[in-house]
């Protein structure tokens, strides 16, 4: 059974992803939830909003951040999938409307990594085998393989990086605002071969939320709501001991995409979607997606990225607001905002780096070794 | 005229009984001493004198705030920038911390009399705060106690001035602590009170009485180590009458607050008109006339010393003050769980895994094959230590903290075994390539719990022996 159609997103909001030494989760959260509120009109949560889903990866309280920043004590779960937590709780509160559970509910996700006084990912060493356990490390390992099948470099990479500080210039609420150059990403200090810094996410503090209605209420929230198509989930082997991996890909990401397309009825994912936001924790994750989502052909991403087709004049603009790169990576709330770049994009709210004529919009988390993807697509028809 | 406009004292509650130390059992009434507790510290009573000192007066005429102490949880970082937030006092502040010497309290009164005399601050707090660590079975830990005492100085309506004063330097080794140290050590006690305390304290009243302005006191302040050096430092200066508690037994002495907290005690008790002499010590000597101008309408020091809770075994005290002995912080930093190695001791000591009845191998060992799905159909162990294997695919990782980063790491194909997520060691990082031979060598793959933990790492196979 799929639940295309069944669920609506009336409201939106997303606050300025930074290293917000000034404000706690809790005032994230209202900043992320009033905006959305607002945006779909609601006065009073306490009537209209029927359950909150929540994802963190850092939170000390989990869910408990949300109730108590909103003071609203509804049915509260949260969820975790690593990167891909933000948009498994908008996938559970989907899933709770199309099954007819609520009329209405709010996805919060949030992240708060800079309180810990770290730079970068926690490297927490719990054991003695499966080290180095570092992102840029587990991410990196399908560089060398396909670098050497399909004679991509470091150089390809450096490409994304530069377009997705791009774009990030032209999004009111993402961290970096700076435009900068190949060279600029080719002569950063190494984190993991063949990363650099600016092949790296920026860790930020952020929340943002939605809100979920039936789709045949939806209209008394606002006149353009955006219609959930898909909202799917994938997972496959470690890489690390799966014994068939080829490190041309990543499997959870191909797995998730199967789903949703079918769900969506997409046949043709490069001519129906129209934007796309994808998991750019690092610029060879980004490049990888391309090609696992079907966009193109594996190994054609080379040629694309230097014709331009991902950039925001292009055929495909992928990570219109800067992306994990630019508008920075809180862990939980990076599902949900790119969920909000979509919404904003698909109602013609997104400003200078507006997709003229966007009616179709995917989003992508992929996390863990990698071990998980989740995906959704939203329309407006 | 700048003088003490108000004066503050706390002493904390705990009060050790002497005979606890020393292994009999505490009798009521009998020797005791202060002692700040688990939750307390140099800080935390500073900032309670402060408030007691405090208490009706206003705040916003506060322009210096001195905090003063020996035993501080920093090396760097202002302790005053702390008392001044939790005292909410405003930020346009000049915050300041003396330290390094027991002497630092009376230094820091005649700095703020000083400041405020040259206007150039209307109030100034000065809070004087130690709870210094003697080693346990020494002398300071028996003699010593904790205590901290606030002074407000200001221009106009003062309790009491300071007349005259003389103040002298002294270089020698007699008490020190060095950096990182937790106890206050000493030289040898006869040297230290000989040619240390009483050298320099008798000449600097000497000195003091020929400045000839005062010459006789109702009332005589004198810090010491223990009751004896001040008992013969109080003969020596002949003093008959008026000599204040030095309050061994009760509080002990408070380090850099013993001479200022008798003080408060001696302004809360003391009538107009009187005379006070103050006799401080720490690598030289401070001497200061004080004079009464009004009777104290505080209480301070009385009711501080009245609010005791006794401390009721050896055990408490050594747990409140961190004197048990542990080589980890907590449970939670003791390394790599011994339940966890114990369950996998086959995998990272003998790099065991095993092979499924459909022949694929596993590493480490799976309920579940990862090929057929099939569930515990294990037919063999293995052993992989001592078989090759090559590069499927690599990084360099330098954000894993390493001695010597980047960090080299490989998905290994085992030639006829599993796949296993490898260290690289022995092996330049521009000489590792995809396909490359390895074999694995047994190494410490860290110290995390301040343990070797061993593992297997891979490097480059090695010439035909």
């Amino acid at each position: 059974m799929s639940i295309r159609d069944k669920a609506a997103i009336v409201g939106a909001g997303c606050c300025h992803f930074m290293e917000n030494w000034t404000s706690s989760s809790e005032d994230m959260i209202v900043d992320a939830v009033a905006e959305a509120y607002r945006d779909a009109g609601i006065e009073d949560p306490d009537k209209q909003i029927d359950a909150i889903y929540t994802g963190s990866l850092y939170a000390p309280m989990g869910p408990v951040h949300v109730s108590e920043a909103l003071k609203l004590y509804k049915p509260l779960t949260s969820v975790y999938n690593y990167c891909a937590t933000g948009t498994e709780a908008f996938r559970a509160g989907v899933m709770s409307v199309a099954a007819g559970v609520y009329d209405t509910v709010l996805v919060v996700g949030f992240d708060k990594p800079k309180d810990r006084g770290v730079s970068g990912p926690s490297v927490n060493i719990r054991g003695v085998r499966d080290l180095p356990e570092t992102p840029a490390g587990w991410f990196s390992l399908c560089a060398a393989p396909y670098f050497e099948k399909y004679g991509a470099g470091r150089e390809d990479l450096a490409k994304i990086a530069v377009k997705n500080h791009h774009n990030g210039t032209l999004a009111p609420k993402s961290f970096l605002k700076k435009e900068i150059t190949e060279d600029d990403v080719l002569n950063a200090r190494m984190i993991a071969w063949p990363f650099g810094l600016f092949d790296c996410a920026a860790q930020t503090d952020g929340a943002a939320a939605v809100i979920i209605t039936r789709s045949d209420l939806a209209k008394n929230f606002r006149d353009d709501p955006v219609l959930v198509k898909a909202v799917a989930s994938g997972s496959a082997a470690n890489p690390h001991t799966d014994p068939d991996h080829d490190f041309l890909r990543w499997k959870p990401t191909e797995n998730a995409a199967r789903e949703a397309y079918a769900m969506a009825g997409i046949s043709n994912p490069f001519d129906q979607i129209d934007v796309a936001q994808l998991h750019d924790c690092f610029t060879l994750t980004e490049l990888l997606s391309y090609e696992d989502l079907g966009f193109i052909e594996k190994g054609a991403a080379k040629e694309h990225i230097a014709s331009g087709t991902f950039e925001l004049s292009g055929e495909l603009p992928v990570n219109t607001d800067g992306g994990l790169k630019a508008f920075g990576h809180p862990t939980g709330a990076t599902g949900v905002r790119m969920i909000y770049e979509n919404v904003m994009q698909l109602q013609g709210r997104a400003g200078d780096r507006q997709i003229k004529g966007a009616t179709t919009a995917l989003t992508h988390n992929i996390g863990g070794y990698p071990t998980g993807c989740a995906m959704t697509i939203l329309g407006m028809d | 005229m700048a003088g003490i406009k108000a004066c503050g004292a706390y002493i904390p509650p705990r009060r050790m009984p002497l005979a606890l130390l020393s292994g009999r059992a505490a009798k009521e009434g009998g020797p005791e001493k202060a002692v700040a507790w688990a939750d307390e510290d140099s800080i935390t009573m500073a900032v309670e004198a402060a408030r007691s000192c405090l208490t009706d007066q206003q705040r916003d005429q506060i322009d210096l705030l001195i905090f003063v102490t020996t035993s501080y949880a920093y090396e760097e970082k202002q302790g005053a920038a702390i008392v001044a937030k939790a005292l909410n006092l405003p930020a346009n502040l000049r915050t300041l911390d003396v330290a390094h010497s027991l002497r630092s309290g009376t230094q820091a009164l005649l700095a703020a009399v000083d400041a405020v005399k040259a206007d150039s601050a209307r109030q100034a707090l000065v809070v004087i705060a130690d709870c210094r660590m003697g080693a346990p079975g020494s002398a300071l830990e028996t003699n010593g106690g904790d205590a901290a005492t606030a002074f407000l100085i200001a221009k106009d309506d003062v309790v009491a001035e300071i007349s005259q004063s003389y103040s002298a330097s002294n270089e020698m080794l007699d008490l020190w602590r060095r950096s990182g140290d937790r106890f206050v050590h000493n030289w040898e006690d006869r040297f230290v009170v000989q040619h240390g305390y009483l050298e320099n304290t008798l000449a600097a009243v000497n000195a003091f009485h020929e400045l000839g302005i005062e010459q006789s006191f109702d009332r005589t302040i004198l810090s010491a180590a223990d009751a004896r050096s001040h008992k013969t430092l109080a003969a020596k200066l002949k003093v008959k009458e008026g000599l204040q508690s030095p309050l061994f037994g009760q509080v002990g002495a408070a380090g850099a607050s013993h001479a200022p907290l008798q003080l408060v005690a001696a302004l809360e008790q003391a009538a107009a008109g009187e005379k006070i002499l103050l006799v401080n010590y720490g690598d030289g000597a401070d001497v200061l006339g004080i004079t009464v101008n009004q009777a104290c309408s505080s209480n301070h020091f009385s009711r501080a010393l009245d609010n005791r809770i006794a401390v009721k075994s050896l055990k408490q005290y050594q747990v409140a003050r961190d004197l048990t002995i542990d080589e980890y912080q907590g449970n939670d930093f003791q390394g790599i769980s011994a339940t966890i190695h114990f369950r996998e001791r086959d995998e990272n000591l003998s790099l065991t895994g095993h092979v499924c009845s459909c022949g694929t191998h596993h590493f480490p060992k799976q309920r579940v094959c990862s090929r057929c799905g099939g569930i515990d159909q294990w037919q063999q162990d293995r052993c992989y230590a001592e078989q090759k294997g090559s590069i499927v695919t690599y990084t360099l990782d330098a954000f894993f903290p390493s001695p010597e980063p980047p960090t080299g790491v490989a998905i290994v194909q085992v030639d006829d075994g599993p796949r296993i997520y490898m260290q690289l060691t022995d092996i330049p990082a521009a000489e590792i390539k995809v396909g490359m031979s390895l074999e694995f060598v047994f190494r410490r793959i860290h110290l995390v719990g301040d343990r070797p933990n061993y593992f297997w790492k891979c490097r480059p196979v090695r010439g035909k022996s």
